[in-house]
Parts: C-alpha cells; sequence; structure tokens
C-alpha cells in the first residue's frame, strides 16, 4: 500500500527502527509524529550527487533493456567537486549494473502498514524488474566509509516488507558502493524471512511509539542536525 | 553556491568541521555542507579509534595504572600489542583518576547559541571528563602528530570549550581542556587551556563570528595555498586547489571496458 497521501499516519525510518533507545526522545517524537511540519530548515545538499545519480538511473532504465549511458548526463547546476563525483559515480553505476536488461520502476518513499497504523519511510533504492521476470533493489552508495557494511539486517526487513505487492515471491538485493566499487548482494528466503521482518518491525515500531510517548528532551549528539530546536527546554538560548 | 542554500538555520558546528572552517572554507563547504567522499587519501585513524575504544574499556571497570587490569582489557579484545601498551602507560602517567570524584567517558555534549544572531548548534565528543579540585579537566586524547603548543591554538578546542563551560559553570566548576599526546614521538603535551569566564565569553564570540561569516559567503573560496592543500582531503577535485590531480576513488583505477587500467 502505497502512503503518499497518508499524511496523518505516525512515520517511522530505519534510522528510529535501529537507535530508538539511544536518540532523544523529544526529537524522536516530533519526526515520528509531525515529519517535517513546524521545523527549523536544514540543509539539503548533502545527498545532491547520490540523488541525481538515481534519477538519472531511473530514466535510464524507463523501458526495458540495459542502462542508457546517455541518460546520465553531467549536472550543470551543481559544484565542480559534485560533478567530478557524479562522472565517477555514473561510471561506476554503470560498471555495475550495464549489462543488465531490466525496467526500472518507482516504488515511492513510504509504505502504509496500517495494521501497526503507521507508514515506514525510506529510500528503498532502485527498483528493478529484470527482463527475466525477476525483481532486484539495488541499493547504491556513492563514497561511503569502508569500514561500515553496505546494507544490514533492518535493511533487509525493511526491503522485505516495503516490497510484499511487488516482490510477492522472489527478491534479490544488491548494494553497491559506485565509488568505493564494493558490492554485497543476499537473496533472501521471500516467505520465512518476510514473516520475521513482520514480527521484528511490529516489534520495534512498538518501542518506538513508547519512547516517543514520552518526549524528554535529552541534549547531546541528537542536537546536532535536529529541526526542532524551538522551544527545546535543554536548550533556552 | 549561496550560503542560503546550503546552511541550515541552526547552524551546526563541530570540532572537526571548525577545523576545517578555519583552515580552509571550501574544505568546510566539500566536507560538511556538500557531504562529498574524500578524494584523496588521508592518514588512517585506525589506530587512534582502537586507543581511544580500549581507553574507555579499560576505565569502565578498573584503573589505568592497575597493570594487571590494562594487561586483561588488552588481551580481551586482542590488542595486547607493545605499542598499544606503550600508548596506554603514556596516558596513565597523566590520568587525574586518582585524584578524581568522577568521571565520564565519551561525553556528547551539545550546546546551542541563540542570540546575538546567527544561530548555531555546537556539539563534541569528549574522550573523558574528571571532575577533581574544583575542575572539569576535559581530556582529548590524541595519536597524531603535534603541530602546536598550546591547545588554546586549536580550533576545534574552541568548540570544546563552548559547549562544556555551560556545563563547568553550571555546577560552578573551572574548566581545563588538555590534550593528551599519546604516541612515544610526542615529548610534551600542549599547553592544556584554562578559561575563565572573559576566555569563554570571547570563545562564545568568536564561533558567532565564524558563522556570521559563513552566511556571507557566495564562493566558498578555497585558501588556493599549496602548504593548506597539498595534505587536504579533496585536494584532487577541489574548484581552488593548488595541488589539483585524478581523484584516488577506486571506480576510476578500472578500465570502463571491463579490464583493469
Amino acid at each position: 500500500m502505497n502512503a503518499d497521501d497518508e499524511d496523518d499516519l505516525p512515520r517511522i525510518s530505519p534510522r528510529h527502527l535501529r537507535l530508538a533507545d539511544e536518540l532523544c526522545r523529544r526529537r524522536l517524537s516530533r519526526e515520528v509524529h509531525s515529519g517535517k511540519r513546524n521545523v527549523n530548515r536544514t540543509g539539503d545538499m548533502r545527498f545532491a550527487v547520490s540523488n541525481r545519480i538515481e534519477a538519472d538511473s531511473r530514466l535510464a532504465q524507463a523501458e526495458s533493456g540495459p542502462p542508457r549511458p546517455e541518460a546520465f548526463v553531467e549536472p550543470d547546476e551543481l559544484e565542480p567537486e559534485q560533478q567530478a563525483l557524479y562522472r565517477a559515480a555514473a561510471r561506476g553505476y554503470l560498471d555495475a549494473f550495464g549489462t543488465q536488461a531490466a525496467t526500472v520502476i518507482d516504488l515511492g518513499f513510504r509504505t502504509a502498514l496500517p495494521e501497526l497504523g503507521v507508514e515506514l519511510s525510506s529510500n528503498l533504492g532502485i527498483a528493478a524488474e529484470l527482463d527475466n521476470g525477476g525483481r532486484e533493489l539495488r541499493k547504491v552508495l556513492v563514497g561511503s566509509r569502508r569500514d561500515t557494511k553496505l546494507f544490514d539486517a533492518v535493511d533487509v526487513r525493511i526491503a522485505l516488507v516495503r516490497t510484499e505487492e511487488w516482490a510477492p515471491v522472489q527478491l534479490d538485493i544488491v548494494a553497491v558502493d559506485v565509488i568505493e566499487q564494493r558490492r554485497a548482494s543476499h537473496s533472501p528466503d521471500v516467505e520465512a524471512d518476510r514473516a520475521e521482518a513482520h514480527a521484528w518491525i511490529g516489534d520495534r515500531v512498538a518501542r518506538v511509539l513508547e519512547l516517543a510517548a514520552d518526549p524528554r528532551p535529552q541534549a547531546g549528539r541528537d542536537c546536532q542536525g535536529c529541526a526542532f530546536i524551538s522551544g527545546c527546554t535543554k536548550h533556552p538560548g | 553556491m549561496r550560503a542560503k542554500r546550503l546552511l541550515s538555520d541552526i547552524v551546526s558546528l563541530t570540532p572537526s568541521n571548525y577545523e576545517d572552517f578555519t583552515r580552509c572554507p571550501r574544505l568546510f563547504y566539500c566536507n560538511a555542507l556538500l557531504g562529498l567522499p574524500a578524494s584523496d587519501p588521508a592518514p588512517s585513524t585506525d589506530q587512534g579509534l582502537l586507543v581511544h575504544d580500549m581507553l574507555r574499556k579499560i576505565h569502565a571497570d578498573g584503573d589505568c595504572y592497575d597493570s594487571e587490569h590494562v594487561a586483561d582489557v588488552l588481551v580481551a579484545h586482542g590488542f595486547d600489542t607493545p605499542a598499544v601498551r606503550d600508548m596506554v602507560a603514556r596516558h596513565a602517567d597523566r590520568c587525574p583518576s586518582r585524584a578524581s570524584e568522577r568521571a565520564a567517558h565519551e561525553v556528547d555534549v551539545a550546546r546551542f547559541h541563540r542570540v546575538p544572531p546567527p544561530m548555531f548548534m555546537a556539539t563534541a565528543r569528549i574522550d573523558a571528563v574528571w571532575i577533581h579540585d574544583g575542575m572539569i579537566d576535559a581530556r582529548d586524547y590524541k595519536t597524531g602528530g603535534k603541530w602546536v603548543d598550546a591547545v588554546s591554538e586549536i580550533a576545534a578546542a574552541h568548540v570544546q570549550a563552548f559547549v562544556l563551560a555551560a556545563r563547568a559553570r553550571a555546577d560552578g566548576y573551572r574548566l581545563r581542556l588538555r590534550y593528551e599526546y599519546l604516541q612515544p614521538e610526542v615529548d610534551e603535551d600542549p599547553e592544556p587551556w584554562e578559561l575563565d569566564d572573559e576566555a569563554l565569553e570571547a570563545v562564545e564570540e568568536e564561533l558567532r563570528a565564524a558563522v556570521s561569516r559563513m552566511w556571507e559567503q557566495e564562493e566558498w573560496r578555497g585558501v588556493n595555498d599549496i602548504e593548506v592543500c597539498r595534505t587536504c582531503r579533496y585536494r584532487s577535485i577541489c574548484r581552488d586547489s593548488a595541488a589539483p590531480g585524478e581523484p584516488a576513488w577506486p571506480v576510476l583505477s578500472t578500465d570502463p571496458s571491463g579490464g583493469d587500467a
């Protein structure tokens, strides 16, 4: 179920599922219950290159076939350093997926889970319907730290739950750092792993909502990038 | 790109991004605002992270001057090497734990500046905080080279001082910042920094003025100084680099047609 029109449901992100117990509960509560409404504006250029690579990757396989290299057009509006990164990332993407015939579709950014009364909000990556009928989720990273995993068990669970309609019987998850040329893939046992994913996410969502119901502020690292500083009793200024 | 499109309403300051800004505005721009991965190799931080982690674990349930306890911790984590033992011993020589009433390790601290504008939020992770002799004695462990003679000369320390100041003042403590250089090549730590109210006010104004300069940026022009650029992690791709070159990204070392270059 696509949730783009479900503005009132609490919104749960992968970060909430992973870290809720360590986060400032006030920030957690506001992120879950008010999304980005009534917030301090935060900078938004950190994902300019990766967003552009994903957008162009979708264009490159909007129709069945291997990705069209000409869809990767160097973005004039970005800075020279970003353009250098874009060129390298486009090359890395084509290295990784250039021969694979597929059609890329858009699964949206949110999926409602009516049974839990929330929606899951995440970037699933690029959803490719392979010409052989397979379903492949491509998680594209643009220069990650070498000591970080390309994906983890939480990513897999979210992918399984959010792709239930699109990939009911088979799913391959492929994560590629197109700059560092690292690659990892996983083919879950869709039926068994999806059941486990639903149970795990159900438990974690309950925990997130429990913590968010007690929105005590906690000053610390979580204050960095917090969009809800206004009115926070920890920061009267 | 104009600052207004890039900066948050409340600018985030950290010790490292403030250090970047004072070194070169374009470095701050590429890293903190554009979030670009480094294009050039930087010194490995692996050993530093390891030593920080071991010191935290050693203090968690024992003392750094208890050699048996230290050996147990290092062996248990598989890091009982002469180099790590040496660094822990150098730390123990300077550790104030014997005289300390309280301590905490890897403490995350945040402090908000609202007025006069512009607003900023400073955050820092402090390696160790000891309370003794009416003082907050904050320590930053270092495993790299030493470049200055006094902590007060280190830009990152100014953010650390700012975030710790409110807590020190509220609890009636004086504040001292000390950088502990743990590798044997460094004979003497930089002079610790003890900050009185006047110094702390000056630090706040310095940070506020720096954020103000960020808001005035239109070009985010780099310093274009070979001494600064030659070790910069964006030297290959930076628009204003005095040491341009080819990025060291692995993807560029392969042949696009499939074979290795």
